[in-house]
């Protein structure tokens, strides 16, 4: 909302300079958001918050003025006409209109506007048009409602009627541009066609031109919601259906048509020769007094007000008050539809005071009645710790995503659709990180950074619900090490050595990699999470056609997804102390050809044979070569055996590692090489 | 035979000097030292000498054995070093780093004030960001077809509210819905902090994304009041933004707070921002209409809520002009914080 100060200056005497008044207004509520110097004039823009539609009109902000200042305001003084039949105004839906004020003036003349008053429009950034039409608007300035001037003389039947549009009706608005109606859309018509789009703009065919001899002046209460959504549907906004929206008090409309019909006489000449006030449906009824005691005032704002000034000040703001000792009784002025409860009467003494006025105390935040596990509490956080302690970039992507880019991962399970999403790209609620962490990557690697060790936690959404989820990206190189300047390229095992640290020491139970096949990931080079025996996630190579679509080339990616919620609930309380042990130990390497995927259980196996001095198996080295049989590995394992009673012998521990052996040979097939 | 004491000094000093190896100082130490050396043979001669001759001749002796024992240990120290040196360690040649990586800038900010929080003796809550219109709106006092519906505008989903026949479910337009959660779920006194992400369909430009996070305070008790709101807020605003922050509260229009307002501040951690208010948060009195939709028994409670951007509060204090950058994760920005 503009606000001129020469406009102002004829309805206050403030007494205060530009940046003073500015000041003031924006520390009671009227955020000034810029200045403006134009000509002798100086315009302000003021956000008006959608709880004060009064205030999107110069009177209402010199009334704001008018309690900051204390000061009487001046309102100009309007004329009173009486209606009579001679107007044919009907309305059809009493809920989409309210009331309708229809004044026929004829024999003016159109002519430019006042000279003084034009230039307040022009601080508006209205154009001078005609006498007529800038009557319109300067009472909708002036005023806050919103007025349209029909020639007469191209009305149809003589008739105005409130309807809503017909299915496929046209109309041509002063903006020149055709518009097609339905019938969520409210309309003026005459006789036989729509001449305006309520509240929202008027018809060029209707409208007032050089030439016009008869007016019929429209001044009208319409339905905010119906005007909004007509105003979306549309695409089309006016200074009029900005403050319909918002909401206009219902006895504004006549002061409004009768200051426009004051106007008209006295610069346009005419006489008027019909005036119909159509009331279909009456405001609610008188506003309820608000009692608001000293008491009040103390347990809302911790502090006292004086209430001689609250009274003065909420007199100044329209509202009627009756003061007693200890309390004040306050009726709401008609175009405050926000003060209704003591809440909003005490919020209107404070803001013309100043909150920073008012005294201020620490409270004592009291103690909480809400218990909160610190485990799960902390948990992203110390993940996050550890996987930044192992060598990982944070990274926050976006929750949407298009289908093509979730398509382009050969992803095909269920997904959560955005009913009004802003681009194609961002219509979907992502269901996996996926394609979000290969843009991350893709943005990165076209910059030269192709060295990558990213994660993210955050959500993937499904129609089940929102999951807290880990992702885990991997590529290039491992970290370098002047010592040993061959780097090595990251793989898999760097994302399963991460998670497997991480959860080991946020002692999440028994997370295991099992082989498993999933379309985002090249075949045979992928694995199933699971934690505690459920699918917790996946992990593995980004299929080369996949990493082609995101534009990602000569590079292997490496991807990992885990529900952490599913983690966060297999996490098992701190464990027992376990004594060190002071024995010994003793290592025994064995090479073995395996079948793929063994590892998990030569280890339980061993593990369960060990007879307790198995303490530790290690995977030492992987072989891969072709003196293996064919659909085998060769394993290095180094097994260490420990007693936390007595030092082992070695004849003990050979033996015990034969009978180990045999038994892995025997359960599990494999060979010892 | 008479010593020149003079003189053997100074060969002594002349010998280890001349020592370039520590073969030839160890010739250099029998020479004087050792057993068939100069100092014992002087020691040797004191039976022969005349008691005047002997005092002098001990003294002698004596500090002869001294200057070399010295001259020789220092000298073999200086040998030893120089032989090294070829082989010491470059301790200018850098550390080897294991490459720690980093936290994201926005993650250590909502964890920054949230720390603040907590230490006043708040604790963490988080809610769902799919919502429903009775937590997003309704419940907030934002009617239907309201124009403060527009400071929240919204994406919706296209799955059915469960709760709701005919309603869709939405993405949280802001972090207050988790208010009537919290306050729905627990009873009073409580105060409680919820991070998280937002969405709004705001096209994407330098300061404007449709996700972004924001930070949810909320304290509820019997007796709390619009200067306890003043007190606390300020307290965070001294912790988080520096002590000689300037603030001002200024009124503003929420509809689930009554009074409401919006706090603006100048601190010179905002470089380059010295001397502009900068709106850094919005908060208010907890609306009773608020609290009847958590179920609270009219006037028996009282409370405060607050909100605030996170991306808006790094942008200020690290001087970041553009909001996409947090999303753009380049791992050059990511590893500066």
């Amino acid at each position: 909302m503009k606000l001129s100060l020469n406009w102002l200056n004829q309805y206050i005497d403030h007494g205060l300079t530009a940046d003073e008044l500015s000041f003031r207004l924006t520390m009671a509520g009227l955020e000034v958001e810029h200045v403006e110097k134009a000509g002798n004039d100086t315009v302000f823009e003021i956000e008006v918050t959608p709880n004060r539609p009064d205030c999107l009109s110069m009177l209402g902000l010199a009334r704001e003025v008018s309690a900051i200042v204390d000061k009487e305001l001046k309102v100009p003084v309007v004329g009173v006409y009486a209606d009579s039949a001679s107007v044919d105004i009907s309305i059809e839906n009493a809920a989409d209109c309210a009331r309708y004020i229809g004044t026929r003036i004829d024999g003016i003349s159109v002519r430019p506007f006042a000279a003084d008053k034009s230039l307040f429009l022009q601080a508006f950034g209205n154009k001078p048009i005609s006498n007529i039409v800038d009557i319109t608007n300067f009472v909708l300035f002036e005023f806050g409602q919103p007025l349209h001037a029909f020639d007469h003389d191209k009305l149809e039947g003589e008739k105005i009627i409130v309807r809503r549009a017909r299915k496929g009706e046209k109309i041509i608005t002063l903006d020149d541009v055709e518009r097609t109606l339905d019938e969520s859309i409210l309309v003026i018509a005459d006789a036989r066609k729509p001449v305006a789009i309520a509240g929202i703009m008027g018809g060029r065919d209707t409208g007032v031109t050089a030439s016009t001899k008869r007016v019929l002046l429209e001044s009208a209460s319409f339905d905010l919601g119906i005007i909004r959504r007509a105003s979306r549907k549309l695409g089309l906004t006016s200074d009029s259906c900005y403050r319909f929206e918002r909401g206009i008090a219902w006895r504004t409309a006549e002061a409004a048509s009768n200051r426009a019909t004051d106007l008209i006489l006295e610069l346009a000449g005419g006489t008027v020769v019909g005036r119909r006030d159509v009331v279909a449906k009456e405001p609610a009824s008188q506003r309820t007094p608000v009692v608001v005691s000293v008491n009040d005032i103390q347990k809302l704002l911790g502090a006292p007000l004086d209430l001689v000034r609250a009274e003065k000040i909420l007199k100044r703001l329209g509202c009627v008050v009756a003061a007693a000792e200890k309390a004040i009784t306050v009726i709401p002025p008609y175009f405050r539809n926000d003060i209704q409860i003591k809440e909003d009467v005490i919020e209107e003494v404070a803001r013309i005071v100043g909150y920073d006025n008012l005294p201020m105390t620490l409270p004592q935040v009291p103690a909480v009645n809400i218990v909160v596990d610190q485990e799960k509490e902390t948990f992203h956080s110390r993940l996050t710790d550890c996987f930044v302690g192992l060598g990982y970039n944070q990274v926050v992507t976006y929750a949407l995503v298009g289908s093509a880019a979730l398509a382009k991962t050969n992803y095909q399970g269920p997904v959560i659709k955005l009913q009004n999403a802003m681009s194609a790209e961002q219509e979907l609620m992502r269901p996996t990180a996926l394609p979000n962490m290969l843009v991350v990557a893709a943005a990165n690697m076209n910059r030269g950074q192709r060295d990558l060790k990213l994660f993210e936690i955050g959500k993937k959404y499904l129609p089940g619900g929102e999951r807290w989820i880990l992702s885990v990206l991997v590529s290039g190189r491992r970290d370098p090490d002047w010592r040993a300047p061959k780097r090595q390229a990251l793989d898999l095992f760097d994302i399963k050595g991460a998670v497997e640290e991480s959860f080991g020491r946020l002692r999440v139970k028994n997370c295991v990699f099992t082989q498993a096949q999933d379309a985002a990931f090249d075949l045979g080079q992928s694995a199933a999470v699971m934690i505690d025996g459920k699918a917790a996630g996946k992990a593995g190579k980004v299929a080369d056609d996949i990493l082609g679509k995101f534009d990602i080339k000569k590079a292997a990616v490496y991807f990992a997804e885990i529900d952490i919620e599913i983690a966060c609930d297999a996490v098992v309380p701190r464990p027992k102390f376990a004594a060190i042990d002071e024995f010994p130990a003793m290592v025994r390497d064995i090479s073995l050809a395996v079948k793929e995927g063994s590892f998990d259980a030569i280890k339980t196996l061993c593990l369960e044979n060990g007879q307790g001095v198995l303490k530790r198996i290690d995977f030492v080295e992987l072989y891969c070569g072709d003196k293996l049989e064919a659909g085998h590995k060769g394993y290095v394992l180094s097994m260490l055996y420990q007693s936390s009673e007595r030092t082992l012998t070695d004849d003990e521990v050979n033996g015990l590692h034969e009978i180990i052996v045999a038994k892995l040979i025997e359960k599990l097939g494999v060979k010892r090489r | 035979m008479p010593w020149d004491i003079e003189k053997i000094k100074a060969d002594v000093s002349w010998d280890v000097q001349a020592a370039g190896t520590p073969d030839a100082l160890e010739a250099v130490r029998l020479k004087y030292l050792g057993k068939k050396g100069l100092v014992p043979a002087m020691y040797a001669g004191l039976g022969s000498a005349s008691s005047d001759e002997k005092k002098a001749l001990g003294k002698g002796a004596n500090d002869i054995k001294v200057l070399a024992e010295n001259l020789i240990t220092e000298r073999k120290a200086a040998l030893l070093l120089s032989a090294k040196k070829a082989d010491a360690l470059d301790v200018t040649i850098p550390g080897v780093q294991r490459g720690l990586g980093s936290r994201h800038l926005l993650d250590q900010t909502v964890e920054e004030i949230c720390d603040v929080f907590k230490n006043m003796g708040f604790v963490i809550q988080r809610g769902p960001e799919i919502e429903s219109e009775f937590y997003n709106f309704s419940a907030l006092n934002i009617p239907l077809d309201h124009p403060s519906r527009d400071s929240f505008d919204t994406f919706y989903l296209d799955a059915k509210d469960p709760a709701a026949a005919g309603r869709y479910l939405l993405l949280r337009s802001h972090t207050s819905p988790g208010q009537v959660r919290v306050m729905q779920k627990h009873t009073p006194p409580m105060a409680v902090i919820i991070p998280g992400k937002v969405y709004r369909p705001d096209a994407v430009d330098a300061s404007h994304s449709f996700m972004f996070h924001q930070i949810e305070g909320l304290l509820v008790d019997k007796n709390v009041t619009f200067a306890d709101l003043k007190g606390l807020l300020t307290a965070f605003c001294r912790k988080y933004f520096g002590e000689d922050v300037k603030m001002r509260f200024r009124p503003h229009f929420f509809p689930f707070t009554e009074p409401s307002a919006e706090v603006d501040i100048q601190s010179n951690i905002f470089k380059g921002r010295a001397g502009k208010w900068l709106e850094i948060l919005g908060c208010g009195m907890v609306h009773p209409k608020v609290f009847e939709a958590a179920g609270y028994p009219a006037g028996e409670h009282s409370g405060f809520a607050f909100g605030m951007g996170v991306e808006r509060i790094a942008m200020l204090k690290h001087g970041i002009g553009d909001i996409r950058t947090f999303v753009e994760n380049d791992v050059r920005f990511l590893k500066q914080f």
